[in-house]
């Protein structure tokens, strides 16, 4: 378990580097408080912590190296990159809004859920930490073990994520909304482009 | 015709003025002396000195800034396009480089490359770069010095008077005489904030500078991946249409710089230096009519809607030139605004224009010594 949360704490920066820009586009985008921010970025670990959880179970079942398929990886690339596209055009209310209906439901529940679902497949990757944490895993002795490994591994590596909240308290909301939008759009291209063509950077 | 303002009003106080930029041109074009071993390269070395040492001239004496930049900065970009190809051409036998090439750690930086190799070199201690560190033509340390060193002294200055690519927009955004897309949505201005963000983030997490890998536009006129495989003709094709599209199409459409004011990460990097700089564009709120001229002359969208410069500003000084009442001006950070804007102007060029001749001047002598070799 320790090996986990030093791992993370070790290539959390790659971590930073990898998942920071989506992170930082949908906070941008949406130009929330800092608290809203944080809310943003809690809601986006949640979906990676889910998505840890469940690599750790595939791994601890498939002995490390059946979940790395690139197929899998690449489906994943393209859904979190059409859900960055998507994040440019769409305006995430940072409330929730009450009503009944169908329409209603999606508009009450598909902030909450948006987010934490973009977390969870950009998350579900065959990159350097993941895979690092996924030999790690693949040791342990049981699924538990492997899943206390995966979770410390994500708290070490989420500590590099907890200044990103931060770029809110700019001044020009304007300014940032409209990097936000740009850069999701072209997160969102990088990450359709690997999806499609199998690349793996 | 003469800018009243700005212009020194006689041939003798010009020339006395260009005087210094005469003695900087000879030493930094000079190589210590290696240019002069024969009669061509001599001719090449005066032909590059008056080349630069008439224009200087020309914005003392007429005044206006931006003409007379614009005419030197484009001939250096596409003399120092022909003179990198060529030094390829002889060194390697092509314009392209193969893997062994970026292997062997012999790939020239380019300044662009910077946005992307900081992040790792912070984190990793790690440049992610094929270039020899300290050796050789455009080594990385210097790059870097020079790079970081104009940024504090003139900001943004650097697009417009060191960026040895920007030329070749800035020419083709002046083909037109009139825009045919007459309005460019300013928020276009923070694309290239975000491409920063992405670019450098990206770079990071992959260990590879891959602006220069899959999107830099100006690989077309300087060198790029040889084609051997799906993805060297994907990067190829990638870089050609943006090169079409952000660096000749868009330009001449909307007379602005399109490539350096919305996709250039350099550009965005530069601009955070805007705010510490020395040398600043301001405009003096007491002479300003708010015509709204300098928003349209400004091939960055650097103009924002109260005619103040933004953040972005590549002080070219069209807006200076254009200005009808003289509001924008050039300014030194901590003096007060409005006063001595002819001296802030005069004390900006000497080192603006010190970057041109010093970052490019060297190349455009090459070319014109390889020039001058076809006919002698």
């Amino acid at each position: 378990m320790i090996e986990g949360l030093l791992i993370g704490l070790s290539v959390g920066a790659s971590c930073l580097a990898s998942c920071g820009p989506l992170v930082i586009s949908v906070i941008m985008k949406n130009t929330p408080t800092t608290f809203g921010a944080y809310a943003y970025l809690g809601k986006f670990l949640s979906g990676r912590l889910l998505a840890y959880i469940i690599i750790a179970f595939m791994v601890s079942m498939a002995h490390g190296t059946e979940w790395q398929t690139r197929n899998f990886v690449g489906a994943t690339n393209l859904i979190a990159g059409l859900m960055m596209i998507a994040n440019a055009f769409i305006k995430l209310p940072s409330y929730c809004v009450k009503g009944r209906g169908f329409k209603s439901l999606v508009r009450q529940y598909a902030p909450q859920v948006y987010v934490p679902t973009l977390g969870f497949f950009s998350a579900i990757n065959a990159c350097p930490p993941i895979i690092a944490a996924a030999t790690s895993a693949a040791v342990a002795e049981s699924a538990v073990e492997a899943i206390m490994t995966f979770i410390m591994f994500f708290i070490g590596s989420s500590v590099y994520m907890l200044p990103l909240p931060l770029i809110s308290a700019a001044r020009d909301k304007e300014a940032l909304q409209s990097i936000g939008k740009f850069a999701s759009v072209i997160v969102g291209i990088v990450m359709v482009a690997k999806g499609l063509l199998g690349f793996d950077y | 015709m003469k800018n009243k303002l700005y212009s020194t009003g006689s041939i003798w106080k010009s020339i006395l003025l260009t005087l210094p930029m005469l003695f900087i041109s000879m030493l930094m074009l000079s190589r210590g002396g290696a240019v002069l071993t024969s009669q061509t390269e001599s001719l090449a070395y005066l032909i590059t000195i008056m080349f630069y040492c008439s224009m200087f001239f020309m914005m003392l004496y007429k005044g206006a800034t931006d003409k007379w930049r614009a005419i030197a900065f484009i001939v250096s970009a596409v003399l120092f396009s022909v003179s990198f190809m060529h030094n390829l051409v002889d060194l390697r036998g092509s314009v392209t480089y193969s893997d062994e090439e970026t292997m062997m750690c012999e790939i020239p930086f380019c300044h662009i490359v910077t946005t992307m190799v900081l992040i790792p070199a912070a984190i990793k201690q790690t440049i992610i770069f094929p270039g020899s560190i300290m050796s050789g033509f455009a080594s990385i340390s210097s790059m870097l010095i020079i790079v970081f060193g104009s940024s504090v002294i003139l900001g943004r200055g650097f697009c417009s008077w060191g960026c040895f690519y920007g030329g070749w927009d800035d020419g083709f955004s002046r083909t037109a005489r009139k825009p045919f897309i007459k309005a460019v949505n300013s928020a276009y201005r923070w694309f290239a904030f975000a491409m920063l963000i992405v670019m450098a983030l990206w770079s990071a997490a992959t260990i590879m500078p891959q602006y220069c890998n899959w999107l830099c536009p100006f690989k077309l006129v300087t060198e790029r991946d040889a084609i051997v495989d799906i993805e060297s003709l994907m990067k190829n094709i990638v870089m050609f249409s943006l090169f079409v599209a952000l660096v000749v199409v868009l330009p001449v459409l909307t007379k602005k710089r399109i490539q350096c004011a919305t996709f250039c990460p350099m550009g965005a990097f530069e601009s955070l230096f805007n705010k510490v700089s020395l040398f600043q564009v301001k405009n003096n709120e007491s002479k300003c009519i708010g015509c709204g001229k300098c928003q349209k002359a400004c091939p960055l969208l650097a103009i924002g809607k109260d005619n103040k410069p933004l953040i972005n500003c590549a002080k070219c000084g069209k807006c200076v030139d254009e200005c009808p009442t003289g509001a924008m001006q050039f300014h030194i950070k901590g003096t007060p605004v409005g006063s001595k804007i002819t001296t802030a102007r005069l004390l900006f060029l000497y080192p603006a224009y010190t970057l041109m001749v010093t970052l490019i001047g060297g190349s455009v002598l090459e070319a014109i010594r390889l020039g001058l070799s076809l006919i002698m």
